[in-house]
């Protein structure tokens, strides 16, 4: 399915718009604590999201009223889309479960998750696959980087 | 010539065993990931920039400068071998590219493109030994106002990297602005945009950013397009002297037109490769050959493209503009390890700088060893089907976010940025101003306050002070011609592949 | 293929070493390079000071220590890395100074970072504050400059490293001694003593406060000159330059520069140890005194427990003379 968006840059306008809405109500925050840090100054923390703001929220409007060239944006479907979902719930379970389930059976599930949901293969493929990933992720990020990656409650 | 020993102790530093392993593994690694089908340049640079950050600054950066040299060749090698330009730099590659891959001369092809990058990367370093040694002799003229000047300047080359649309391209430098605030202030250290959450007091982080917004969304889009690689025979790989004799002239104009407009801050290597190619099929006795497989039409825009980004360097170390996306996540991988580019640079790291400088010389010349020889295992690996590439891309990222300050927000922070990262380049909202203005917007907010601390809170201070003025002018100047240089390659980018695409 | 090899070897070798336990962690420690963040540019005093121990101890314990600038936010940004986001294993250190430790404590009353936050390993360095300005400047004398100033506060230009820096508490304090609104002049935040020293040989501002050592590189170059040390007697590295009391201009001492090193509050206390006994055998070495002798450093140390009450002291201090000369809150 193709067609011609016009939401993104409503999408677009209305975040910056409320974006830019944020920096000024920081900016005015701000400004008084500065009043009081460092009397006197004409500029400080705050400045920057005043300016930032207001051009936010101008450019914002812009992108709300003027028409942009727009894109042809096809619409994912079928197996893409299928293999688009999944794996993007892979990867948050994988997020909610790294920290207590430990990295070691982690990994494992996501990366034979990973392998289920975009590569189709069968589940021993899958799973051995998953196996010789985590052993050389392991190798790469625990031994040679040397990074503590979470252990959880297996304590692996 | 200061400047010359100066180089000699960088390469004395860079060619010693484990800088050039360093060297060596990371142009493999670069090369590797720059290859997968799924991957351009950027993303390769991106997800493989959190393996650096183990090793001690220096030889981080030499294997940062071989993973840079490494993922554009790979780009070149999908341009060629699959018709996939990774990046729009590698467009009018796959012009004459493909055409020659399908005829068996797929090796030829690549192997001119890697000589031309060495004839363009030699330029580039010697170019530099002679341009940055007076710059930084001038360092001290550059004041809080200057630097301003100077970060406009950087501003304009938004223009060049928004594809076209300004109204875009500045929509997502505001995003990166933004985002580039969230943290501690500058001047009194007060947080930002933080809640009163302790975590974000440390801002959003780099790697979080860059994995985010290139590799992960870069696997949606390679999801989308199921791409497939086709089989192609190689049957010489090393060029032979006729295809040589006809390359050169081809290269050195390449070269020629990329290495002049590469020295202009914010050029863009997606814009001289058009120039180039153009040129030459212009200059061709036989136009019509172009487009079914003219040496010449990969010799010249290949040569361009590492003309600019090795001109790029200039106008990247000396001012701290990155002409490119790869160049704008080098940038970023340079400031990580502390050193800031700019006129300072050679004056408060100079032994740092000239190191870097001859490492990437010497990563543009072990590229050129390494890959005649491998170009078979690069075919081989083209070939890695996406059911496998996808998920070990995504582990990779998820595992690379993690590690930069092992935290579990900032693989939140490049989960959702992946999400965000393909929703907009699907709707063709150009990344690279966002990831430029998160870099730059610090230094940006730094400069102005200082400037304006100085004068009181005038503005007046930016264009009473000559160098100051003259960068300002400068920035506008260059922001009227980067416009007619991107309309016009947009326009080419339209006719060649009748899509839209981000320079 | 040697790279290779050695990568299988190096691999082999760090799963026998995981193998091996945790128990040892601390007894080898360390085993891999340890991060020295300074949270100013680099080029400071904090920076050079973090320069000479990396490269005394690097040497002494065959692991690299890797000085890392991380400047921002008077300190505070780079502090924070270090204390709160980092992990507190011994492998990551910082190199503290007044300005991130008790004149922060004395300038905010929450302020972002505490003396808890922290475990001390001891003072390496204690360097008093010089006053300097381009070298061709019109002042002649401290007195001449504070007469200046006196008379048209709001044409100062002067450069500090944050709101809560030595060179924010030693003008205040001169500005409260010879009667000038502190408010009119302009005071421009840069981010460390180098960011400030090149804008002062650069002529974009006209003062800038620093310690001896700081203003050693750029003196010797001949692009600024230091007018006045605040110290209680002129110092061995400066015997001409007379100090501020000397000229009739400010009464007393009250701010002075020390860098030391910090850990993390968490850090196992045997890691901290052994850095504490290491940096007391440094500061015995006639080779290190002489490398910071090369660079005007005076090096004064203190044990972990001093340091901490040397500290303590110093915010009740900074707490005082910051209410007093209006830049707490």
């Amino acid at each position: 399915m193709n067609f011609t968006a016009s939401g993104d840059r409503i999408v677009v306008g209305a975040l910056l718009v409320v974006l830019g809405t944020a920096a000024l109500l920081e900016a005015r925050r701000l400004h008084g604590l500065r009043e009081a840090m460092v009397a006197g100054a004409v500029v400080g923390d705050d400045t920057f999201p005043l300016i930032l703001g207001a051009a936010m929220v101008l450019l914002g409007l812009l992108c709300l009223i003027v028409r942009l060239p727009s894109a042809r944006v096809s619409v994912p479907a079928g197996a893409a889309r299928a293999q688009m979902l999944g794996s993007g719930a892979v990867l948050a379970a994988y997020w909610v479960i790294l920290p207590t389930v430990g990295y070691t059976l982690s990994t494992a599930l996501a990366a034979i998750a990973l392998y289920r949901s975009m590569g189709r293969y069968r589940w021993p493929v899958a799973v051995a696959a998953g196996a010789v990933t985590t052993v050389v992720l392991h190798l790469l990020f625990r031994i040679w980087l040397r990074q503590p990656l979470p252990a959880g409650w297996l304590g692996i | 010539m200061d400047a010359l020993v100066a180089l000699g102790g960088g390469f004395a530093a860079a060619l010693s065993p484990m800088n050039l392993a360093m060297a060596v593994v990371g142009a493999l690694l670069g090369t590797l990931v720059g290859v997968l089908p799924g991957l351009g340049p950027t993303a390769a640079i991106a997800l493989l920039f959190p393996l650096t950050t183990v090793l001690a600054p220096v030889p981080a950066i030499i294997m940062l400068s071989g993973i840079y040299y490494g993922a554009m060749y790979g780009g070149s090698t999908t341009a060629i071998l699959l018709n996939i330009p990774g990046e729009v730099a590698s467009v009018p590659t796959c012009l004459d590219g493909y055409p020659l891959a399908q005829q068996g001369r797929g090796g030829v092809a690549l192997g001119v493109a890697a000589i031309g990058s060495f004839v363009a990367g030699t330029l580039g370093v010697i170019a530099l030994t002679f341009f940055a040694p007076p710059l930084a002799d001038r360092a001290l003229w550059f004041g809080p106002p200057e630097y301003f000047g100077l970060m406009v300047l950087a501003f304009t080359v938004i223009a060049s990297l928004s594809g076209g649309s300004l109204v875009r391209g500045f929509a997502m430098a505001m995003l990166g602005y933004f985002v580039s605030l969230i943290g501690l202030g500058p001047s009194t250290a007060e947080p930002r945009f933080t809640f009163g959450w302790e975590p974000l007091m440390g801002g959003v982080e780099f790697i979080a950013l860059v994995v985010g917004l290139f590799a992960i969304a870069e696997v949606f889009l390679g999801l989308e397009e199921a791409r497939v690689a086709i089989a192609t025979k190689l049957r010489n790989v090393f060029p032979r002297a006729a295809d040589l004799r006809q390359a050169l002239p081809a290269i050195l104009r390449g070269t020629g037109i990329g290495f002049v407009l590469g020295l202009l801050p914010g050029c863009a290597p997606g814009v001289t490769v058009f120039l180039a190619y153009d040129a030459e099929k212009k200059l061709a006795r036989e136009p019509e050959r172009f487009g079914r497989g003219a040496i010449e039409g990969v010799a010249a825009p290949e040569s361009a493209n590492n003309a600019t980004s090795s001109a790029g360097f200039i106008p990247l170390l000396a001012l701290g503009i990155p002409a490119s996306p790869p160049l704008a996540v080098l940038l970023g991988g340079l400031m990580v390890y502390g050193l800031q580019p700019g006129p300072l640079l050679f004056e408060r790291n100079a032994d740092f700088a000239w190191t870097v400088i001859a490492s990437f010389y010497v990563g543009n010349v072990i590229l050129l060893l390494l890959n005649l020889p491998l170009i078979g295992m690069w075919v081989w690996l083209t070939r890695i089907p996406y059911g496998i590439l996808g998920p070990v891309i995504l582990l990779l990222a998820f595992l690379g976010a993690y590690s930069a300050r092992n935290s579990m927000l900032d693989v939140g922070v490049s989960l959702v940025c992946g999400i965000a990262g393909y929703l907009l380049r699907k709707y063709q909202w150009p990344l690279a101003p966002l990831l430029l203005a998160y870099m730059l917007g610090p230094l940006l907010e730094k400069y102005l306050l200082q400037s304006l601390s100085m004068s009181g809170g005038s503005p007046l201070i930016f264009f009473q002070r000559g160098v100051a003025l003259a960068l300002l002018l400068g920035a506008a100047l260059l922001l009227v011609l980067s416009l007619v240089i991107v309309h016009y390659a947009s326009q080419r980018v339209r006719e060649t592949t009748a899509e839209e695409m981000a320079l | 293929m040697i790279t290779r090899l050695s990568l299988v070897m190096r691999m082999t070798v760090c799963v026998l070493l995981a193998g091996a336990g945790a128990a040892s962690a601390q007894a080898d420690y360390p085993n891999k390079p340890v991060e020295i963040v300074v949270p100013f540019t680099a080029g400071g005093g904090t920076d050079l000071i973090a320069r000479l121990v990396a490269d005394y101890l690097g040497k002494k314990w065959s692991q690299p220590l890797l000085v890392v600038n991380k400047p921002g936010g008077g300190g505070v940004i780079g502090a924070r890395a270090a204390l709160k986001e980092s992990r507190p294993d011994g492998y990551t250190a910082l190199m503290d100074i007044h300005t991130t430790s008790s004149m922060l404590m004395g300038a905010w009353k929450t302020p972002p970072l505490k003396l808890e936050d922290r475990k001390f390993a001891g003072r390496i360095v204690r360097d008093p504050m010089v006053f300097a300005v381009k070298a061709d400047a019109p002042w002649k004398t401290f007195k001449e400059l504070s007469d200046v100033v006196k008379a048209k506060p709001e044409e100062l230009v002067w450069s500090t490293v944050g709101p809560a820096g030595p060179s924010r508490y030693t003008a205040y304090d001169w500005f409260t001694q010879i009667g000038v609104d502190a408010v009119k002049t302009k005071m421009v935040i840069t981010e460390g003593a180098a960011d400030s020293m090149t804008k002062l040989a650069g002529g974009h501002v006209m003062l800038a406060i620093h310690s001896v050592a700081e203003a050693h590189a750029m003196t010797k170059a001949g692009k600024i000159r230091v007018l006045a040390v605040l110290s209680p007697s002129r110092v061995k590295f400066l015997p001409d330059v007379p100090t501020a009391e000397e000229q009739g201009v400010i009464k007393g001492v009250r701010v002075q520069w020390w860098a030391g090193v910090s850990f993390p509050a968490q850090t196992p206390d045997p890691i901290v140890k052994k850095w504490e006994s290491a940096i007391a055998e440094m500061v015995k070495d006639p080779q290190f005194l002489a490398a910071a002798e090369r660079i005007n450093m005076n090096i004064d140390f203190l044990n972990a427990a001093e340091t901490r009450a040397f500290v303590e002291k110093e915010v009740a201090g900074y707490t005082d003379m910051a209410t007093k000369i209006g830049i707490r809150r």
